[in-house]
């Protein structure tokens, strides 16, 4: 580790006497990140067609009436899982690494650790969803990994997190760039709340109903806080890059940043939960001052990327990323308005919540990540004259299919919780009546796995051209021979 | 070399890594306001005044208290013989006719549980009891059988509800035993509370059985 350090750094000297580095030094640097996205897109692709296999117990509840491990409560916590931990865990921090290199204008420092991390969080997540599968599940939604894949998850953390820290603290001197804000908070958010909630509920577990105020407080921290946390420092980091423009308010990014990480915590915790009063309450208090800050949020993207020229032809990642802040504002505004009673009253307990989960996971987050992989790759592997396959099909095959999963769940689900609450409606009709919507989400289901198919198709074949082009020695040359890729 | 020449020019910011000055628009500052001031509102209605006996869908302690159902008479009776099923019933039986073999005396008709008052029985439940002891024209323990301090691990409330059980069940209804109450076990307890050892018939006679 120390020897990745001299490399960029003489002992003893202060971080502001760093060279600054160019881009493509920067680049030639980071193409470690490229083990991340790789393992990130399998896991997308491994994923999504888990949730495809869970969604068919819907359609012909026979199909795997005599396999336990394909059932709905083992097929289902598994696909999410491999989503959470396996792409979007691997996928958000290779980003947030290689902008935290890039923005600071230095070298990803911490190459070694960055390998062993990787390698300790894909085997803890490969042992988490084989565990799942063979009914090890903890019953924590969002933390279903029993802890044996855990504790590989923690170490496998540390070292990347580590990376990313040492990364940032090589960043050219001056006032922080809006990302990087983001950035940073990211790097602490998780191992925080990933070690408390596992502590809590999986090591030491709190009794009772405790439980499942700790697992809503991990659920809320990891999709709306960390999750968006990575995505907004994206969205930050690229709408001016996009633009070709400055960030458009500096003061409503930081209002953005600073109710995140003051409010965005408090919310998750259903309004019908048996516990205190004031424990749902509070938190709907915490959704709420979230509004603004969400909206300030599209305001300043939206605008920051107005100022590009209207005329130029967009690019693949330009079409994600946009498409992710939009997605954003949707999602969070859909998680406010189901917090207050007179809502949840209706959506608790339907498929307006997983609908908006996913709008959070995948029409944000995945799509997000999806461009800016799209963006980083060709940079760290450069192939001359060569162009996405079916760049724009992939887009709209990700952006119709999480509409079309979307869509009728959250409506389905409104419809559903309504039906619930009438008494004179058989409990059998509400489930059957469900039924429509669920076969939109499932055709959804299908149209994201093309499109993420397709991303995976991209990466493959954007690493094979450049090892079949270039003279460089992959990965273990990359120090030695800076400026080459230049 | 070329690459340590770059790094030294490539020093200057690009515009994109810059942010304008704007600032938040009036509307948005008035929508987190509003925002904020219906979210506190929302505490006051729901929140149950941090009050952690108050549970969703209570608004506030007064409310929560007046849909609770006063206890009943009838209730000390069911819980008391949860209480008696559970640590009582094992040796003098769910019928109270105790067990001549195991040495274990009846509680249906027994005269000291039928007592006017409860002060012997309290004792007996919280210190235990050494035979061997006459109910009911009978001789029951003696040596080795004795009644260990079952009470002493249970509230004043769960062995005054198991007492009222006992004294209302079986043949033992409508012979007029008043039920026990906390009170009359927290008192006992306290008198008792330096006393070692198991009570004999003997001592228990030589106190009233009703203050």
């Amino acid at each position: 580790m120390s020897a990745t350090i001299s490399q960029s750094q003489p002992a003893g000297t202060a971080p502001d006497a760093n060279p600054a580095v160019s881009p493509a030094e920067t680049d030639l640097s980071a193409r470690v990140l490229l083990l991340l996205f790789l393992s990130a897109a399998l896991w997308l692709v491994g994923g999504s067609v888990l949730g495809l296999i869970s969604s068919l117990n819907f359609h012909k509840p026979t199909l795997f009436a005599d396999c336990a491990a394909f059932s709905y409560g083992r097929s289902h916590p598994a696909a999410i899982n491999a989503l959470l931990y396996g792409f979007a865990a691997p996928a958000g921090l290779g980003v947030l690494l290689w902008l935290a290199a890039h923005l600071g204008q230095a070298k990803l420092t911490g190459i070694p650790l960055v390998i062993l991390g990787w390698l300790l969080w894909n085997v803890g997540v490969t042992l988490g969803v084989v565990g799942i599968f063979l009914g090890d599940n903890t019953g924590h939604e969002w933390l279903e990994f029993p802890r044996y894949a855990s504790a590989f998850l923690f170490a496998g953390y540390l070292p990347i997190g580590l990376a990313g820290l040492l990364t940032f603290k090589n960043r050219q001197p001056g006032p922080l760039q809006m990302a990087q804000w983001f950035i940073l908070a990211a790097f602490f958010w998780f191992p925080w709340i990933f070690t408390t909630a596992s502590l809590l509920l999986v090591i030491w577990p709190v009794r009772g109903v405790m439980q499942s105020v700790v697992g809503w407080w991990y659920m809320n921290n990891f999709g709306n806080v960390w999750l968006v946390l990575m995505g907004l420092a994206v969205g930050f980091a690229f709408a001016p890059k996009f633009a070709k423009a400055p960030l458009y308010s500096r003061d409503m990014g930081l209002f953005t940043f600073w109710s995140l990480i003051l409010f965005g915590s408090w919310a998750g915790i259903p309004a019908a939960a048996p516990v205190p009063s004031w424990i749902p309450a509070v938190s709907t208090l915490g959704a709420f001052l979230m509004v603004a800050a969400i909206l300030a949020t599209f305001l300043n993207l939206t605008k920051t990327l107005r100022q590009a020229d209207r005329h130029a032809v967009r690019t693949i990642p330009e079409l994600f990323i946009p498409f992710g802040v939009l997605a954003f504002t949707v999602a969070s505004l859909m998680a406010v308005v189901s917090q207050p009673i007179a809502v949840s009253v209706v959506t608790n307990f339907t498929w307006f919540i997983p609908a908006q989960q996913e709008m959070l996971v995948y029409g944000f987050f995945t799509m997000t990540m999806i461009g800016a992989i799209y963006y980083i790759v060709p940079r760290l592997a450069p192939v001359a004259g060569t162009d996405l396959l079916l760049g724009k099909a992939s887009f709209l095959l990700c952006a119709i299919g999480v509409l079309f999963y979307v869509v009728p769940l959250a409506v389905g689900g409104i419809i559903q919780g309504s039906s619930m609450n009438d008494a004179t409606v058989p409990f059998l009709n509400v489930v059957k009546g469900s039924l429509m919507a669920i076969r939109g989400s499932t055709l959804g289901e299908l149209l994201m796995i093309l499109g993420n198919a397709i991303f995976l198709l991209n990466l493959i074949l954007m690493l094979f051209r450049f090892f079949k082009t270039s003279t460089t020695v992959f990965l273990a040359g990359a120090n030695k021979t800076v400026g080459v890729g230049a | 070399m070329s690459a340590e020449t770059k790094s030294r020019t490539a020093s200057p910011q690009p515009v994109e890594t810059s942010a304008r000055g704007e600032s938040m628009p009036i509307w948005l500052v008035s929508v987190f306001i509003l925002t904020a001031f219906a979210g506190m509102i929302y505490v006051a209605v729901h929140g149950g005044w941090f009050d952690p006996l108050v549970y969703p869908p209570f608004a506030d302690i007064q409310h929560v208290d007046a849909w609770t159902r006063p206890p009943a008479l009838g209730d000390g009776i069911k819980k008391g013989k949860v209480v008696f099923e559970a640590n009582c019933a094992v040796c003098h039986t769910s019928t109270g006719a105790g067990s001549a073999t195991t040495g274990c005396p009846p509680l249906d008709g027994s005269e000291w549980v039928l007592a006017q008052g409860p002060n012997r029985i309290i004792r007996i439940v919280l210190n235990g009891l050494a035979g061997p002891i006459e109910v009911k024209g009978g001789k029951y323990g003696g040596g080795s059988i004795q009644m260990s301090a079952v009470g002493a691990a249970l509230s004043d409330q769960q062995v005054a509800d198991a007492l009222t059980y006992v004294r209302a069940s079986w043949s033992n209804k409508g012979k007029g035993a008043a039920p026990v109450t906390p009170e009359q076990v927290k008192s006992i307890r306290d008198k008792v509370k330096d006393k070692t050892g198991f009570w004999s018939p003997e001592e228990l006679l030589k106190i009233s059985d009703k203050d």
